[in-house]
């Protein structure tokens, strides 16, 4: 097996990346394993910030958002009480490398955050994580961003940084748990997340999971309406 | 139809072996070449706006042309007018003197297409030093100023790369893409691309390489003349939903939900899935938020 543990990586996250990579764990177990490896995430990240002066955002893909992203954001509300959220559901199209967004949630203190969290179950080919990236640093101009995902494949993080003008690029800080080297034919990395994380969690295909709407995103939305119906009454 | 002959008449059999050798080198260097790929997509998005209903064949565009200046050649044939690009990336790149420099062979081709009956001869250098560019731009041989431009083209590692630091880039690509978001920029630069690398050896026609890109799905690219609306009863449908807005621009529906929620349809509202996708809100009728979004995904 060619996979490398980062320094970050603990008996938790070697555990839950087990269970990931188990094609025999059912998509709840699978969604279980990808909170706790957020958790496990946000620990890190917030050792690594270690600033309570900053505005954060945390920017994931649907598919994430519920589980991986949840977890991170569970983490950091410990320390830090000022954290947005921006939420992309793209049409990934693998042949060209683009994947084009379709939808996305943004709340609006996305605009003013400093230090950038993108999330994402896996890093391959970086297609997604550049998209969602460059369009994040249309709306902020964070000073820090850091890039996290339980699994990256070795070639990753040369892949993503030349998508970016070196004064973006010299801001990327990767936190991840494994570094794979294999990979298929399909572009799924081996072991990985153990295959296509959409099928992994129940989608039917891309099509399905572009249609749906996390719970994180519907809570974090009625709040912000609710707030701002609140702010109106009074 | 060859120059080679034409070539060897109007300057020797050296000039005309140097010819036939710039066309071999050239040909190589082109596999992978891909600051000339970026800066043909560069060049197809400003020649697709030049395309009227009656030029519509007007323009051909030939990837490593028989030529002196061979990296790109644009023919104009309603104007018989021919431009040609030399590309270079080299930081010691200068005009030169004498045979095989680029001032004379800007010259030779100027001569050439003289010779040929071509009314109208553009020869350009472009270069991906910006200074470098500027100070070949001040010293260009007077002998080949009047048909001379210098170009900047900045190098880049990849499309989205590319639409990041290359302002001139990026807006040409907006001005036939149906959304300025650089994601959907990206996608019909590198929709451009993968045509432009599949069918550059075999088709020279811009029309026929717009018109293969049309029939791609989705193709990103802005439908001007589209003047589709909305059903009345989808349109009523959303008036009822607060907070709920949306536009149709260059033949695509965007929407926004508060000041959080954003989409877009990625097919034009004149096709079959547009239509479909009415069809969808007016048999299910959404009444708030929570019951419009999954439709619009």
């Amino acid at each position: 097996m060619s996979r490398h543990f980062s320094d970050y990586t603990n008996e938790i996250g070697i555990s839950n990346l087990s269970r990931l990579a188990d094609s025999s764990t059912n998509a709840q177990d699978y969604s279980s394993a990808l909170y706790l490896l957020g958790k496990e995430l946000g620990i890190v990240l917030a050792e690594q910030i270690n600033d309570e002066n900053i505005k954060l955002c945390v920017a994931c893909t649907v598919e994430d958002a519920d589980f991986l992203a949840k977890g991170i954001i569970d983490s950091l509300s410990d320390l830090y009480s000022d954290i947005s959220l921006a939420c992309f559901w793209n049409q990934r199209q693998q042949a060209l490398s683009i994947a084009p967004i379709i939808k996305k949630y943004c709340e609006p203190a996305v605009n003013s955050a400093n230090v950038l969290v993108i999330v994402k179950s896996i890093i391959s080919s970086a297609c997604v994580v550049k998209t969602n990236l460059t369009n994040l640093i249309q709306e902020c101009e964070p000073k820090r961003i850091f890039v996290v995902a339980p699994v990256i494949h070795c070639d990753a993080q040369a892949k993503l940084n030349k998508e970016f003008p070196d004064s973006i690029a010299e801001k990327f800080e990767y936190i991840y748990f494994a570094v794979d080297e294999k990979m298929e034919t399909n572009g799924n990395l081996v072991p990985g997340i153990g295959g296509n994380v959409y099928q992994r969690l129940g989608f039917k295909d891309q099509d399905d999971k572009n249609k749906f709407i996390p719970k994180l995103v519907k809570e974090r939305r009625e709040s912000l309406i609710s707030a701002s119906k609140q702010k109106v009454a009074v | 139809m060859t120059h080679t002959k034409q070539v060897e008449s109007l300057f020797g059999s050296d000039v005309e072996k140097y010819f036939i050798n710039k066309q071999i080198g050239g040909n190589s260097n082109q596999k992978g070449s891909r600051y000339e790929d970026f800066f043909s997509v560069m060049q197809l998005a400003q020649l697709f706006q030049l395309l009227t209903n009656d030029d519509k064949d007007d323009i051909e565009i030939y990837a490593q042309a028989e030529a002196f200046v061979d990296d790109l050649l644009v023919k104009f044939q309603k104007h018989n007018a021919q431009h040609h690009f030399q590309l270079k990336t080299s930081p010691t790149v200068s005009w030169g003197t004498g045979l095989k420099s680029i001032s004379d062979d800007f010259y030779k081709q100027k001569v050439l297409n003289d010779s040929l009956g071509v009314d109208k001869t553009r020869a350009v250098l472009v270069c991906s030093d910006k200074e470098k560019a500027a100070r070949l731009q001040k010293n260009t041989p007077d002998n080949i100023a009047d048909f001379t431009d210098i170009i900047f083209f900045p190098e880049a590692n990849t499309i989205n790369h590319l639409i990041l630091i290359d302002d001139e880039f990026k807006t040409l690509i907006g001005q036939i893409c149906f959304s300025n978001d650089i994601d959907k920029l990206e996608a019909l630069a590198m929709l451009i691309l993968g045509h432009w690398i599949n069918k550059k050896t075999t088709l020279t026609s811009v029309n026929e390489l717009l018109s293969t890109l049309e029939n791609a799905f989705p193709n990103y690219l802005a439908r001007l003349n589209v003047t589709e609306n909305l059903l009345p009863e989808v349109e009523r449908i959303f008036s009822t939903i607060t907070n709920f807005s949306f536009k149709i621009e260059k033949g695509y529906f965007s929407w926004q939900y508060h000041d959080f929620d954003s989409g877009t349809i990625p097919y034009s509202v004149d096709s079959k899935e547009f239509t479909a996708f009415q069809h969808e809100i007016t048999s299910k009728r959404p009444r708030q938020f929570d019951e419009l979004e999954g439709i619009l995904l």
